[in-house]
């Protein structure tokens, strides 16, 4: 194991540059006018609910959260590939690269000095929606518990996808190619890992009824569960934020439901088992996998950015 | 001392580095000169740890860097031929972000950095934003930044390229400066005249495969094997000729016009020797000089004059 520096030089000046380019606080500021339109509308509707039913709906609190979630978690998509793609191919597009590997940092200090710079970033950029959020959610009744579990999850998804990013970056000459890449990745992972599930359960299906086994509906959890494919969906950062999201707000709508996954097969068919293991616990389950996914990612790109570690050379720079 | 013995390297079926070994002093200024696509850059960027070889060792004060790793990361300084600055950062700003990523933070980093910038004449441009420097400034910023972590040896890729003869100037006070604190400094260059005024020992390289390796001393000796004397007749060219060709010292003989070419091998006395029997025998001479000889000469001589080498 390569020894790690804590006092990464990489991070601090990735930090200072950011916080010196005036497009962060643009940014802030869109964001903030985004969510402050969606709080505007939430608000809205929820005072006309309130005055012609008199009672605040059940239902509709929990879609408030939701928007917001919704809200956040697309924002960290499209933010995540310009943060991170840039951070490696960045310095090679600058001609610093080679000066940066002939210091006495590691390949693997360097990468985790731009990775937390991303995520430093991401992160203020989450925290600076925090007031208004919060004020949606004081409409909404909703505990300062439930908004730190949206917010961990949320950060949990950021540092996952911000690692394909320094992947990408670490292979890509260019940043711009790393970007495409990155954006490509988060849809794989988002829709890619759903239709080759969806896809994959179908075959399932088809063969064990065509071999005259006995029938598995798509609906059953043990087709799930038997089905490879299913296990995929673990990656599927979209799936963990849905079952973290059940498990907040499920009382919410009235069944007794473990997490949002739980909830949407529960939806699919009429056969789940509750007990499910993979399925009571799809929260940590996945989170585990994800951030076990996210160190091996960063590990590689560490390795290749090595210059000593691959025979076939890379042109640098030029 | 860095030694490099048989080193390899090829870019798929390119041979860039071919069999090289050289040996390079403590506190030697070292000119390592080669064409375009020789493999200079090549060689060092393994130096340095950027480039893995395919086979071969370097050796720094008698630890191999290939096989150790980076663990000789801080006895080596290196200014690549093409360097980038970040925009965004003060020439004081982007030395502490290097002296950082050498271990070097806190108190011991701001001194550092302001001892570098004046060593390297850039003290007024302190708190200028890098990416408005000049090309020469940058240049010895990046000297600057290279010498942060204090290295015994500086790899200096093609450092007066792109400079005016004034920065050249300054650049090479600054190196002379270097050297003489001891460090050992390995530049590159495909100028041969620009090297050789400077430098105590050189290396020259041609298609991957090292030519010389040795003082400058050596060099000029070497390539002084042979000489071109120049001599201008009004008349009596055909005697001229008969009697230039007859000197066993003569290696070849051309007429242009009026102007004799001679290409000679021999000592002085053999040249006044030359001159003496031309106007004893009536020639009628009016110009007989040996040319100078030109640096670039005795580049393309030992280029041309194959593996000449004169270690030791
Ligand atoms: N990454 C690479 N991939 C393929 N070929 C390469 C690579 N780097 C260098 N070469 C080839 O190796 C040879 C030596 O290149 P190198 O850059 O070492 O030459 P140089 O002596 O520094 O030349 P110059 O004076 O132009 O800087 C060249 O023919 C070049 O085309
Ligand atoms: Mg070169």
């Amino acid at each position: 194991m390569q020894r790690i520096n804590f006092k990464n030089a990489v991070l601090y000046k990735d930090m200072m540059v950011r916080a010196k380019r005036s497009n962060m606080s643009i940014l802030m500021f869109i964001l903030n006018l985004l969510l402050s339109i969606v709080a505007v509308i939430i608000v809205l509707s929820l005072n006309l609910s309130l005055s012609s039913f008199q009672s605040p709906s059940g239902a509709i609190l929990p879609w408030f959260f939701i928007s917001v979630i919704i809200f956040e978690s697309a924002m960290i998509c499209l933010v995540v590939p310009p943060a991170s793609a840039g951070s490696i191919s960045g310095e090679r597009e600058h001609q610093t690269l080679d000066v940066l590997l002939t210091t006495n940092m590691t390949p693997l200090e360097i990468i985790l000095g731009k990775y937390f710079s991303c995520l430093i970033y991401i992160g203020l950029l989450l925290l600076s929606t925090l007031p208004m959020v919060s004020i949606v959610f004081i409409y909404g009744s909703i505990s300062f518990i439930q908004i730190l579990a949206l917010y961990g999850t949320l950060a949990i998804v950021a540092m996952y996808l911000a690692s394909f990013g320094i992947y990408f970056s670490t292979i890509c000459k260019k940043s711009s190619t790393a970007t495409i890449l990155s954006y490509l990745a988060i849809w794989v992972l988002i829709f890619g890992t759903i239709s080759i599930t969806a896809i994959g359960s179908v075959i399932v299906m088809i063969r064990n009824d065509a071999m005259n086994y006995e029938i598995y509906t798509l609906h059953t959890a043990r087709a799930w569960s038997r089905d490879p494919f299913f296990f995929l969906l673990y990656l599927n950062p979209a799936a963990t934020v849905v079952d973290v999201v059940g498990r907040l707000i499920g009382f919410d709508f009235g069944s007794d439901v473990f997490g949002g996954m739980d909830y949407i097969l529960y939806n699919l068919g009429d056969n789940i088992q509750k007990t499910n293991f993979f399925i009571k616990f799809w929260t940590p389950i996945s989170i585990i996998l994800q951030l076990a996914v996210t160190f091996s990612v960063l590990t590689a790109a560490a390795k290749i950015l090595d210059p000593t570690t691959h025979k076939k050379a890379k042109s640098s720079g030029r | 001392m860095l030694e490099i013995k048989n080193l390899n390297k090829s870019f798929g079926r390119f041979k860039a580095v071919n069999n090289l070994s050289m040996t390079i002093g403590d506190g030697e200024l070292f000119g390592f000169v080669g064409a375009n696509g020789a493999g200079k850059t090549t060689t060092m960027k393994i130096c340095v740890g950027l480039l893995a070889a395919d086979s071969g060792e370097v050796i720094i004060d008698g630890q191999n860097t290939l096989s150790g790793g980076r663990a000789l990361r801080n006895k080596v300084g290196y200014v690549p031929d093409f360097f980038g600055v970040y925009d965004n950062l003060t020439a004081i700003e982007y030395l502490q972000f290097f002296a950082g990523a050498n271990g070097i933070w806190g108190s011991k980093s701001l001194p550092l950095c302001e001892s570098l910038l004046e060593l390297v004449n850039l003290k007024d441009k302190r708190d200028t934003q890098v990416d408005s420097l000049s090309r020469g400034m940058k240049q010895r910023l990046c000297l600057a930044r290279a010498l942060v972590h204090n290295p015994d040896i500086l790899f200096l890729d093609e450092p007066a390229s792109g400079l005016d003869p004034k920065a050249r100037f300054e650049l090479k006070e600054i190196l002379r400066n270097l050297s003489g604190m001891g460090k050992t400094i390995v530049i590159s260059s495909h100028i041969l005249p620009e090297l050789i005024e400077m430098c105590s020992s050189l290396g020259i390289i041609s298609h991957g495969e090292l030519k010389f390796n040795g003082s400058v001393e050596d060099a000029m000796l070497l390539s002084s094997g042979s000489i071109t004397l120049e001599a201008v007749v009004t008349d009596a060219t055909e005697k001229a000729a008969l009697l230039i060709k007859e000197t066993p010292s003569v290696v070849s003989c051309e007429l242009v016009g009026n102007k004799f070419n001679i290409g000679f091998s021999g000592a002085d006395e053999d040249i006044t020797a030359l001159m003496k029997k031309l106007i004893m025998n009536d020639i009628p001479l009016i110009s007989f000089n040996k040319k100078v000889e030109n640096v670039e000469n005795i580049f393309i001589n030992i280029m041309e004059g194959g593996n000449i080498n004169a270690e030791n």
